[in-house]
């Protein structure tokens, strides 16, 4: 095994007997930390590579972090890249960049600029941002505020609110150049739904409101329903409450 | 369709409740993952329910909530953390929570034992249940202690059931998840069934 450390700088990072998190880990240039990490603070500057488990309150990635297992935090912040294996748990995570989990994904706030890629299922109770999101399982997400780029996917969405926008503005023209700004979904869920540029075989919720770009076979709905005329659906059905 | 199942939009009219509502206790656990039972139909997936056992949880916690406790507490309410209890024999029979008979098979097999973490008490409680059905012997319930001893770690986290089937004079205990369907041969006679989660949580409603 590589155990190229020598700009790791670990200083007595390990938790006390009541779980206390204590202690930082700093890799700087490049790392490799072979075991399992538990501490306050992990940062990497530059590009580190974690083969265990890692807990910590607090993970900044300046640069490139590679995860081999799981990582539960109460903080992180991606600038740049970061991948995890298999599976993250996470109190508030901040991503400008990139960011891929090979498990699931849970988190209490998440906000994401840039492209997020989850194998699993997303829980979170809120998640905003802007960029591309592609989720292998469900997205339960009490408020989804996002605006897309290129296409995201998610098999099923649901929460409380659901908000999908295109991106706009300044800088759009740029990020055409991944390719049509779109969510693909086959089904939505919420109390309040409100959509542009998504395709979706079903969406149902309280309110609904189908926007520009909308190609959705089915809408049912049990309060109101609006839809603008740059828009397609197939059928709309109000359900008895 | 199943008559045990219920649809999710079946589930929201009868109940009343919200689509945020239900993937917010979804988040929270406070409705387990395994309920969610996913069926394709012509008109693509859709998402049935446990019919008795959710409608009985939506209805517990409505009621919490209406007594103003947080979801954490809900949470803790529907899948008590019990592992660190400990009770003694004498107390589970004074509280009556496993018969005389139950624990002196128990005793049969673990002869030391005095005081029993959570499974232990699971397992004494289960077999005690199944004790009461009058059709397994205390001979028979060292296999039943076994299975379940061995069985649990391998459905850690999973919902799943005891099974105990009998033919020809012979007991076959063994642990299958909640979802299986079982089909025995003619001669077979399946004795007891049980849920552990729903056995979890009226054992943990006790203490």
């Amino acid at each position: 095994m590589d155990t190229k450390r020598e700009n790791t700088e670990s200083t007595s990072a390990q938790a006390d007997a009541s779980g206390t998190l204590e202690g930082d880990v700093t890799i700087n240039g490049s790392g490799r930390m072979p075991n399992d990490i538990e501490c306050a603070n992990l940062k990497i500057n530059g590009a580190g590579q974690c083969d265990g488990n890692v807990r910590a309150r607090r993970i900044i990635v300046n640069g490139g972090g590679t995860f081999g297992k799981k990582v539960r935090a109460e903080e992180m912040s991606v600038n740049g890249d970061a991948s995890v294996a298999e599976g993250a748990g996470i109190g508030a995570l901040k991503v400008k960049g990139r960011m891929s989990v090979g498990g699931g994904l849970a988190v209490h706030e998440a906000d994401v600029r840039g492209d997020i890629k989850v194998g699993g299922d997303i829980e979170a109770d809120s998640l905003t941002g802007e960029g591309a999101f592609n989720v292998d399982g469900l997205m339960n997400v009490g408020t989804l505020d996002i605006r897309v780029w290129g296409t995201s996917r998610a098999s099923e969405i649901g929460g409380e609110t659901i908000r999908v926008a295109g991106a706009r503005g300044l800088g759009e023209a740029l990020r055409s150049l991944f390719g049509e700004k779109r969510l693909v979904a086959d089904s939505l869920e919420g109390d309040e739904v409100s959509l542009e540029y998504t395709t979706a075989k079903v969406v149902r919720g309280d309110r609904v409101t189908i926007g520009t770009g909308c190609n959705v076979e089915l809408v049912e709905y049990t309060g109101t329903y609006d839809r603008v005329a740059d828009s397609l659906v197939g059928e709309a059905r109000k359900a008895e409450a | 369709m199943d008559t045990g199942l219920i649809s999710k939009k079946d589930l929201l009219k009868d109940t009343g409740i919200s689509y945020g509502q239900l993937y917010r206790w979804k988040r929270k656990k406070l409705i387990p993952e395994e309920w969610f039972i996913r069926k394709s139909t012509f008109t693509g997936q859709q998402t049935y329910f446990p019919r008795d056992r959710i409608l009985v949880r939506i209805e517990r916690i409505l009621d919490m909530k209406d007594e103003d406790l947080s979801l954490d507490d809900i949470a803790e309410a529907v899948a008590p953390d019990l592992g660190g209890i400990g009770v003694t024999l004498e107390a589970v029979v004074e509280e009556g929570l496993a018969s005389p008979a139950a624990v002196s098979a128990f005793q049969a097999v673990h002869p030391d034992s005095e005081a029993l973490v959570f499974g232990e008490l699971l397992s004494l409680y289960l077999l005690d249940r199944l004790l009461a059905t009058g059709e397994l012997s205390l001979e028979e319930s060292r296999t039943v202690l076994a299975t379940l001893e061995e069985g649990h770690a391998a459905f850690e986290g999973r919902e799943y059931d005891l099974v105990c089937i009998r033919r020809m004079g012979v007991a076959v205990c063994l642990l299958v998840s909640s979802s299986a369907e079982i089909g025995l041969e003619s001669g077979a006679r399946l004795v007891a069934r049980m849920n552990v989660q729903e056995c979890v949580e009226a054992l943990g409603a006790r203490l």
